[in-house]
């Protein structure tokens, strides 16, 4: 029987590994990663996952290399990151996709030091942006169980074999408590078949060595021509591509399979249908916007949501359907690309360039360090955004705007300059 | 959507009580959606903390803080104040441990009765009759408080409240007396609704 | 020029069969690395955990040869077309099975596979 548990969203993404029986876990501890990764261990230690690997290292950089190796020997993977934790892995996340390797990870966002902080924003996830993995967020603890079984699916599906990040916003979503439904095993190995690797370095009678130099060029050989490195890299690119088809139909197929759904797997759709304005965003700052709608609504603006859930692959055709009508999008990053704009907002202006209509789209920057966001200072920016979407001297300012600075309280006043 | 705001001190369970509340409202079947969470920051023993729990019958998107709350609930009468009532909505509820009675806080802290529900008990006293305590021998509160929650106006009952005790802490004699003293906080809270005339 | 179907499928095809780059020894750009040596691991089979318990136990010179150029069989063998001479078998032989010659003192026909 599918089991309804109040869970934080760590604990979440930990019973999601335990449904899809991983095998091999390698971690570092990082607040607000940790608990994910100790409820794992608890598992392994109570004997509830009898077949799992709980390899403890001694960094975040060795704690990925680990299970790059282990997905190496054919096994089910997972790991679980931070902020600078992250930072650390970079080195061994490109090699993971490199590598084609489909592991699963979650990231517990939280913000780059200096200074230190350990409260959420975006910009380490979007720090990683090029490293090759599918990336996604999520805005409940029950699309974080979800959206890791959806995952594995996918990075284990041989048209795809991208290794995959699933983002929750940490403390928001990582240590707050919502009730999850846990769904049965035996329906999610059924969801899930077994891993049939690409590389299996426990084959000893075809031992081969994986990722050996690999020149610009081709390489003649015995076996026929091998590919050099630019050949791998346009084959990572079309995987990406492509493998945006098949998320959408692995959502699909949960939700017949398990009655969940999230938007169409690739954006998660809010009262847009008839929306003349539309606010765009990811994970927190998405679940804290559908009330902003609602209240605005109230007040006669015809405003809607566009969730993204899935950022790598960009889903750029997917993004010029669903803002084909609205006149004006609202982006609130919490993320800055520094020295350019919220990178949200950057790369919605890229994906809409070549569109056949082309709405006007105004960024904000929100809640960097955990500042709290609320409802007053979305509702804020909207208006603002409306109000000034006709002043072509404000669309020409590449100043970017920040909201719920409080510079007044340290004496920065712009009456007194 | 039902707000609730738990004031305490750094291990004193607040935490655990907007999760064994999260946990009741789930079973009574009235409140299928929850959330709870803490004012995170640098968590010491006996420093203020802030836990939030919101409840409803339908999703919960908003993940704020929350700025005013339907119940508050004070489980250390030392970091109550003037901060705590301005955060309470109006026709919300303040919930309070300590010996006081409910006018007499009403007329200390000078609550306006048109607007806020005092409910108080003496939890603290509860635990220690109950030798409810830790091992340093400080009483237990964050469990007892639920009692008092099932005599208000949400509805979650006195064996909802049980059965997520169970469920916390597994069956057994220190659990008997969690559930024990809810009972005792539930029989023994004194009301001061809010007046309507 | 719009893709056409033939394009999306050739692109698919890529996508799914250049996955990761996995080599075994062979004649590659550089020809055959063997020539770069300048000292060769012979074998002690007296000294050799595997040849003396009869079973593929130890193994360690194939696990650590960085170009797999060590089998993995009773005794173990060097493939001396495209052993570098690096000696991390060497290094790495618990038993001190092997030793690093240098090539002008190396037999020509070692009895072992390859030579140069």
């Amino acid at each position: 029987m599918p089991e309804r548990k109040v869970l934080t969203g760590n604990h979440a993404a930990a019973y999601a590994c335990k449904s899809v029986g991983v095998e091999v876990v390698a971690a570092y501890p990082i607040t607000p990663q940790s608990p994910v990764v100790e409820k794992i261990s608890e598992f392994v230690e109570s004997g509830e996952l009898p077949n799992t690997q709980f390899v403890t290292v001694e960094s975040e950089q060795s704690a990925i290399s680990a299970v790059v190796a282990a997905s190496q020997m054919g096994a089910r993977v997972f790991t679980a990151s931070s902020a600078n934790g992250l930072a650390y892995m970079y080195e061994i996340l490109c090699w993971a996709a490199g590598s084609r390797l489909p592991l699963v990870m979650c990231i517990a966002t939280r913000a780059l030091g200096a200074p230190w902080s350990v409260w959420t924003d975006h910009q380490d996830a979007f720090s990683v942006r090029d490293v090759g993995f599918i990336q996604q967020f999520v805005e409940s603890n029950q699309e974080a169980y979800d959206t890791v079984l959806m995952s594995y699916r996918v990075a284990e599906d041989p048209r795809v074999y991208l290794p995959a990040f699933v983002s929750y916003d940490g403390y928001i979503l990582s240590h707050t408590m919502m009730s999850v439904q846990i769904e049965d095993d035996d329906k999610v190995r059924e969801f899930l078949p077994p891993l049939k690797p690409h590389i299996h370095l426990t084959d000893f009678e075809n031992v081969h060595s994986v990722n050996p130099v690999t020149p610009p060029g081709l390489t003649v050989r015995p076996e026929g021509n091998t590919p050099g490195y630019y050949e791998f890299r346009y084959s990572m690119q079309k995987a990406h591509e492509y493998a945006i088809e098949v998320i959408e139909e692995v959502a699909k197929e949960f939700e017949t399979k398990f009655g969940r759904a999230y938007g169409n797997g690739i954006y998660k759709p809010y009262k847009a249908d008839d929306a003349e304005v539309l606010i765009f965003a990811v994970g927190s700052v998405a679940s804290e916007s559908r009330g902003v709608v609602d209240t605005l609504r109230d007040e006669g603006i015809k405003i809607g949501l566009i969730s993204l859930k899935l950022y790598r692959p960009f889903p750029i055709q997917h993004l010029r359907k669903a803002f084909n009508k609205a006149k004006l999008v609202v982006v609130f990053d919490r993320d800055v690309g520094y020295g350019m704009e919220g990178i949200l907002a950057a790369e919605l202006k890229s994906a809409l360039y070549a569109a056949d209509h082309r709405p006007i789209i105004r960024g904000f920057i929100v809640g960097l360090g955990g500042r709290d966001i609320t409802a007053d200072q979305l509702i804020n920016g909207v208006k603002k955004a409306i109000e000034e979407q006709d002043n072509r001297e404000v669309q020409l300012d590449t100043h970017v705007d920040f909201i719920g600075l409080q510079l007044n309280e340290l004496g920065f006043k712009k009456e007194e300059i | 959507m039902i707000e609730i705001i738990f004031y305490g001190r750094g291990g004193m369970g607040a935490v655990t009580a907007g999760k064994i509340l999260s946990n009741a409202a789930i079973i009574s079947n009235n409140y299928p959606h929850v959330s709870t969470f803490p004012a995170f920051g640098t968590e010491r023993r006996g420093a203020p903390v802030m836990a939030f729990c919101r409840i409803s019958e339908k999703p919960i998107w908003i993940r704020s803080h929350i700025q005013k709350a339907d119940y508050a609930i004070v489980l250390d009468e030392t970091v109550f104040g003037d901060h705590v009532i301005a955060r309470i909505k109006d026709k919300g509820a303040l919930i309070l441990n300590t010996h006081k009675c409910p006018e007499d806080v009403r007329k200390e802290y000078n609550i306006d009765p048109k607007k806020i529900t005092v409910v108080t008990a003496d939890l603290t006293q509860i635990a220690f009759d109950l030798k409810l305590t830790n091992r340093e021998n400080q009483p237990i509160v964050n469990t007892s408080v639920l009692g008092v929650l099932t005599k208000s106006s949400l509805k979650i009952g006195i064996e909802d409240a049980k059965r997520a005790i169970i469920n916390m802490f597994g069956e057994g004699p220190k659990t008997d007396l969690n559930i024990k003293a809810a009972e005792k906080a539930a029989e023994n809270a004194l009301v001061d609704e809010v007046k309507t005339v | 020029m719009v893709r056409t179907e033939q394009d999306i499928k050739l692109e698919k095809k890529v996508s799914q069969t250049i996955l990761a780059s996995q080599q075994t020894p062979a004649v590659g750009e550089a020809g055959h690395t063997g020539e770069w040596r300048t000292k060769r691991p012979i074998l002690h089979t007296e000294k050799c955990l595997v040849v003396k318990t009869g079973k593929l136990t130890c193994n360690l010179c194939w696990l650590y040869c960085p170009e797999n150029t060590v089998s993995r069989s009773i005794p173990p063998k060097f493939n001396y077309d495209y052993c570098k001479g690096c000696g991390i078998c060497a290094t790495e032989c618990p038993a001190h099975a092997i030793e690093m010659i240098s090539e002008k003192e190396a037999p020509s026909c070692e009895g072992n596979e390859g030579g140069n």
